[in-house]
């Protein structure tokens, strides 16, 4: 019996602490919560119509596109036949994620290179040289078209993936996000890793980077979203179809004296649909990545 | 065109544009002698043609499909390779960065405003000069006037029209039931028209007299319907280039002013400048009337289930002078940087692509007008058009339609830009912001700019 009663007792004072709890502040966390609900169910609406109006719209005939109806009594697979056939979209999500991880990869290696380069050896010019990088910011893209066009055909490397992504292996932004994400990691962690042996590239990608992972996800977050949205610079370097990115494959869709939405949206739901069910498939471990490198 | 394309590949054009006119070009594009059959008989080998072109969706496929038939027709021979190169507008950017690079392609499907700058680039062989020394292949009398009007510079057809357009009005017969105008209430001219829009808006609640998609395309085709040239001198077609735009001559100020008026007046619909948005809220029964290109038809009527007619372009000139201006897309043989067989079979494909069973199959597939005036007596066209009184306005329209300065459209290198140039005022203008005549004296002022620019760029 003792051996009963004595683990419900503090079951009891932890189930009446808790009872007790809530009763206390509840009219103010009521409020809360509703707002929160309310916050959240404005937002999901904010985020989720434009995803329901694609999907819809993709498998809309196109009289009821022309009405924009919003609640379907009719549904037709016809606008996703028309996108697959007109536009080879599997081969070019291949192109894409291709693009997307060399182009991303090339971004973070070698702006955390350049970042730590920046913050942790000490360099005379190292100033300048980061006020050059940030300058390049302010040079607009399409002034780079045409510079780039010649350097990347000269190289022999058009209609290839090298070709698509090799102007942006290096980036500005990124490097100047993770030079200042550097900069607020403690230093004597660094001093203590170089006392210990250790050399400048295993101080970065064993000290320095883990450290900084909430940066370089934001790094790694944005220079993926670039490549994978590119648009003209693909289209100009590649001539196959099989070479070319979704976002081509899109705009491919595109009827210049009169244009199908529905088959536009169908298109649209064929590239949105992988990276929805990566999201949703990944968030967990999305979520619990963001959680460990929550400040510390 | 309708369609406005991505901004950036817009801005690219213009500034490869302007970087390609700097290299001092005026030629009318003579490159020397044009080959003909011969030099394509003296070709070791299979010849490529690379045929670059902007047509997406359905029109992309009825290409790919003619190309098809082609190879197959030419095997060993010729093999033609279509690349779709994104958007008119980003084909033409591509084109100019490869015009810098030497590596255009064989034969390019570009757009109607990029004519202008194709014939200062210097990069083509005329068509008329291909067609000469290529007897047989394409007789340039077969193709419809109006369209050779546009895609010729100092009376000589520099390119081959193969997908063309011109503005329409559509009516919905319910709507100016509704508002009580007899079923037929004469349509011919711009006041008849904007007479209707304003009865419907005044008669019908919620419903819109007129829709147009509000591109800078519009103010041309008041302004060719007017008579009157768009550029000066003679719109760049009789002596030499294009030197300033004309936005406030009488005729032009009057037509446009009509319609301005129904805009701030509220009769006018304003759907933006997207062609596709102006066709939707006329499916929805919204608006009595939509000025939308011929390549519309199909999308109209799939989507209209209310009875509606196609008629044409109202004029506000006199008919003998005024007409509309073609739109759509037209091919061009490159030179410099290919061989002489390869500028054969080019053409040998580019009179493929014109003759009229290729015609009418395209024109079939994607509403496009034929260019080719035997395509009318084709059995199986005459079967179509008698079952479709929509297409048969569009071929009425191009055949009426004179050759004169006036519907031929400004000829220029600098239009993109001044297409720009002209859309801001109107819309402003439109939306009752700025003062009609202020709107068209800021947009005139632009574009000569512009102009200005362009021609000290490209020596003229």
């Amino acid at each position: 019996m003792t051996v009963t009663t004595t683990p419900t007792r503090p079951t009891v004072t932890e189930a009446t602490a808790a009872a007790r709890r809530p009763r206390r502040s509840r009219p103010p966390l009521r409020a809360r919560d509703t707002v929160r609900w309310l916050w959240l169910v404005a937002l999901t609406v904010v985020i989720g119509f434009p995803v329901y109006v694609t999907l819809l719209t993709g498998l809309l005939p196109p009289q009821d596109v022309a009405h924009g109806t919003l609640l379907p009594t009719r549904l037709t697979l016809d606008n996703f036949r028309e996108a697959l056939r007109n536009v080879p979209f599997g081969q070019q999500y291949v192109v894409s994620v291709l693009v997307t991880a060399l182009q991303t990869g090339g971004q973070l290696l070698t702006s955390s290179l350049a970042a730590y380069a920046l913050v942790f050896p000490r360099w005379r010019g190292r100033a300048v040289a980061f006020a050059v990088i940030v300058a390049t910011l302010a040079i607009p893209g399409e002034s780079l078209v045409i510079p780039n066009y010649e350097l990347v055909t000269g190289l022999g490397l058009r209609d290839s993936l090298l070709g698509i992504t090799l102007p942006f292996l290096a980036a500005g932004y990124p490097v100047f996000l993770l030079r200042q994400a550097f900069l607020t990691l403690p230093r004597e962690v660094w001093e203590a890793a170089r006392l210990d042996g250790c050399g400048d590239l295993r101080c970065l990608f064993l000290v320095v980077l883990p450290m900084a992972r909430p940066q370089v996800t934001a790094a790694t977050l944005w220079s993926a979203l670039a490549a994978w949205n590119g648009y003209f610079w693909p289209l100009l370097i590649t001539d196959s179809p099989d070479r070319r990115t979704v976002q081509v494959g899109i705009s491919q869709l595109v009827n210049a004296e009169s244009t199908s939405p529905g088959v536009i949206y169908a298109g649209t739901t064929l590239v949105l649909l992988p990276t929805l069910l990566l999201v949703i498939v990944g968030q967990r471990f999305l979520l619990r990545g963001l959680a460990r490198t929550s400040p510390r | 065109m309708r369609r406005s394309a991505s901004a950036l590949a817009a801005l690219v054009a213009l500034a490869a544009l302007s970087g390609c006119g700097g290299n001092g070009k005026n030629d009318t594009g003579d490159s020397g002698q044009a080959p003909g059959p011969e030099a394509l008989k003296a070709a070791k080998g299979p010849v490529t043609v690379t045929l670059w072109h902007g047509l997406g969706d359905t029109n992309a496929v009825a290409l790919q499909k003619l190309v098809g038939r082609f190879n197959a027709q030419h095997r060993g021979k010729i093999e033609v390779k279509a690349v779709y190169q994104g958007q008119y507008p980003d084909v033409l950017a591509k084109y100019t960065a490869a015009i810098r690079d030497k590596s255009t392609p064989s034969l390019l499907l570009s757009y109607d405003i990029s004519t202008g700058f194709l014939h200062d680039a210097g990069q083509t062989v005329p068509a008329q000069d291909l067609a000469e020394a290529n007897p047989g292949t394409l007789s340039l009398d077969d193709i419809r006037p109006a369209a050779r009007n546009y895609y010729s510079a100092q009376g000589k057809l520099m390119a081959v029209p193969f997908n063309t357009s011109m503005p329409m009005l559509y009516v919905n017969d319910d709507l100016l039931k509704k508002a009580g105008l007899p079923a037929n209430t004469p349509l011919n001219t711009l006041d008849q028209v904007v007479a209707a829009a304003k009865t419907v808006h005044r008669k019908v609640p919620k419903a819109g007299g007129l829709v147009q998609p509000f591109d800078t395309w519009w103010i041309e085709q008041l302004t060719a319907a007017a008579g009157v040239p768009y550029c000066a001198p003679d719109n760049g077609r009789k002596g030499g280039a294009a030197s300033s735009v004309k936005l406030t001559s009488p005729q032009q100020r009057k037509a446009i002013g009509a319609v301005s008026d129904l805009y701030t007046s509220g009769a006018g619909l304003d759907t933006g400048e997207d062609g596709s948005n102006a066709v939707t809220a006329f499916q929805q029964g919204k608006v009595a009337m939509m000025f939308n290109s011929s390549g519309a038809a199909g999308k109209v009527k799939e989507g209209a289930d209310f009875p509606y007619r196609a008629l044409p372009y109202p004029l506000s000139g006199p008919a003998a002078t005024s007409g509309p201006v073609v739109g759509g897309a037209a091919l061009w043989v490159n030179g410099p940087g290919h061989s002489a067989a390869e500028q054969a079979a080019s053409w040998q494909v580019a009179a493929f692509l014109a003759s009229p069973a290729s015609q009418e199959e395209f024109s079939r597939a994607t509403g496009y007008a034929p260019i080719n005036k035997k395509v009318d007596a084709l059995p199986g066209q005459r079967k179509t058009l008698a079952a479709r009184p929509d297409l048969k306005a569009v071929i009425d329209q191009f055949n009426k339609t004179p050759a004169t300065t006036a519907a031929a459209g400004c000829l220029t290198g600098a239009m993109p830009a001044v297409r720009a140039d002209v859309l801001g005022p109107i819309q402003s203008a439109f939306a009752g912001k700025t003062p009609l005549d202020t709107a068209l004296r800021n947009a005139e002022s632009a574009a000569n700019r512009d102009i200005d620019r362009y021609r000290e760029q490209a020596g003229q």
